[in-house]
């Protein structure tokens, strides 16, 4: 069962997370056309991704930088700048 | 009749040993693999799956091409084609989804005359559940749909699902009852390996070359044309170049220096041990995000969702059998004694409104097949006769051309989530 370690809430299980990908930083930025390419023309290939996992339990986000080839987890990070009842 | 059983298995052996001593063959192989690569092909395919294999028959069958080459880098059918769990369907929700897989229905059902093969194509009928009124009214809109474009599909009652199949429990524990259902009639399944190998057989009939363990490691351009493919056996000049990888599309869509609007998630399934014949429909719950079949060997096939985040992986999980044998086992309580006995993973190459990306692109001379997601191996056929048709018109067929890469610039969205997001 894959687990991730998170400040905060410690040690917990993948299933209590929701992965929302990369899209939220990207809903953020102010200029629609770049904002259009970087949703829908990316680099999809096996990497080191930035991406937002939400915490049901706990309703916190984290920032996660993942490797998409081998699933192994490099850095997770509270995110801070996210309400936290802006569920998924 | 035991003497009748020892005796037959005797003449079935010394006919082995027989055929194993004899060096001319009875039995034909399926192909032939030339002992290299020529230095130049009219096309390149890359991917010999259901849909690169399809493509090269179709433009050896129908536009007279015959200077074709399939590079797979691993074995035939051994990607999603070989591990997918082959619903064949129609009863999509947009009008371009209807259209072009009402024609791959078509062509499945006279498949195994075309290509002379036993497909195992198992007509069994297939039923969407509906678990809530808002489910209720995309099947509506879906059977409205459907049934404008000549499509079998209607909406029927939880008591028609229930006299179909007697052993579900329409109320599902009490947790998320069953309203109702989309059917749709003509839905099936078929052998995905005879599918792959009958393709291959038909086209390296027509002149064909497959290479298998070739794997393609680069494509050269020159003033935005495809001039030539790198493979791990050497180069090839080529003008044409298809691209039919589904898990890889992203790796090779770099290589002409594209960026990719199809992401890679595993998407997983298991069967059980084989049980006596009781499942004859295909049954699919997109809320409990489950769907079932049963094998003419007897076992069930089942599978979900594909997985939560974007892995180029064929790895499988313990969450993924433990969260679909929960669900399975609101709908079907008395399979709780039945084992899993197999489970893998495929990698699809999933799009933002669940339809393919497909055609031209804008690099002259490569086509793209791709976008195939969970739902790819009913289009196997039409992919093939589509693909071909656009790469030797340098046209997209016309059934495509609502498919190409460009639709994500404008926003143009084909929105066929509802009809492919569990119910491949
Ligand atoms: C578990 C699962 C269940 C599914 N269920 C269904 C279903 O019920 N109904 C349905 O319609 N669809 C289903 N699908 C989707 C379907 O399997 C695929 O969309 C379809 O099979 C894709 O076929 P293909 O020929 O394009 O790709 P593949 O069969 O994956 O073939 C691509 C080939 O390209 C090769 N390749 C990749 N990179 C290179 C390279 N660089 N050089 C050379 N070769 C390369 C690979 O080795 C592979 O063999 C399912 C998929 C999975 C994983």
């Amino acid at each position: 069962m894959k687990h991730f370690d998170c400040p905060v809430i410690g040690r917990r299980p993948s299933q209590e997370f929701v992965c929302s990908g990369s899209s939220i930083g990207i809903l953020l930025m102010e200029d629609a056309a770049a904002a259009r390419e970087a949703l829908y023309f990316g680099d999809a290939t096996a990497r080191v991704k930035r991406e937002w996992w939400y915490h049901k339990p706990s309703r916190l986000w984290f920032l996660l930088e993942r490797h998409t080839g081998t699933d192994t987890v490099v850095s997770v990070e509270l995110a801070t700048q996210v309400h936290p009842h802006d569920s998924p | 009749m035991t003497h009748n059983f020892v005796s037959y298995n005797a003449t079935m052996s010394l006919r082995l040993i027989k055929y194993a001593l004899n060096r001319q063959h009875a039995e034909p192989r399926f192909f032939n693999t030339p002992d290299a690569l020529r230095d130049t092909y009219d096309v390149v395919i890359i991917g010999g799956g259901g849909h690169g294999l399809a493509c090269a028959y179709h433009l050896a069958a129908e536009h007279g091409i015959r200077r074709i080459a399939v590079i797979e880098k691993a074995y035939l059918g051994g990607g999603n084609t070989g591990r997918n769990t082959t619903i064949v369907r129609s009863n999509y929700l947009t009008p371009e989804g209807v259209l072009f897989y009402q024609r791959s229905v078509e062509l499945f059902q006279q498949l195994a005359t075309t290509l002379d093969l036993n497909l195992f194509y198992s007509t069994r009928g297939h039923f969407t559940l509906a678990h809530s009124e808002a489910t209720l009214r995309t099947m509506r809109w879906r059977a409205e749909v459907n049934q404008h474009y000549g499509v079998d599909s209607e909406l029927v009652s939880a008591d028609e699902v229930k006299k179909a199949c007697p052993q579900i429990d329409i109320s599902c524990g009490g947790n998320h009852p069953i309203l109702g259902a989309l059917f749709h009639a003509p839905g099936a399944i078929v052998r995905h390996d005879a599918v792959a190998w009958g393709y291959a057989r038909r086209a390296s009939q027509l002149g064909v070359e497959i290479f298998q363990n070739t794997e393609v490691t680069g494509i050269e351009t020159s003033g935005g044309r495809v001039v030539a493919v790198n493979t791990s056996r050497g180069r090839i000049a080529t003008g044409k170049v298809v691209s039919a990888v589904a898990g890889s599309t992203p790796t090779v869509l770099k290589m002409v220096g594209l960026k990719s609007p199809v992401d890679i998630l595993p998407l997983q399934a298991c069967v059980t041990e084989p049980m006596k014949a009781w499942l004859d429909t295909i049954i699919v719950s997109g809320t409990l995000h489950v769907y079932v079949s049963q094998t003419a060997r007897g076992e069930l096939v089942m599978g979900a969702a594909v997985d939560p985040a974007e892995l180029h992986s064929t790895r499988s999980s313990l969450e993924f059998v433990s969260s679909l044998a929960d669900q399975m086992l609101d709908l079907f309580p008395f399979l709780a004694g039945v084992k899993i006995v197999r489970q893998w993973a495929g990698m699809a190459d999933m799009t933002p409104d669940f339809a393919p990306v497909m055609g031209l692109t804008e690099v002259g001379g490569f086509y793209l097949d791709a976008g195939w997601g969970t739902w790819g191996f009913k289009a196997t056929p039409v992919c093939g006769e589509t693909m071909a048709f656009t790469v030797a018109h340098d046209t997209n067929h016309r059934l495509i051309e609502s498919f190409g890469m460009e639709r994500f610039h404008r926003l143009a969205m084909l929105g066929e989530k509802g009809a492919a997001a569990v119910g491949h």
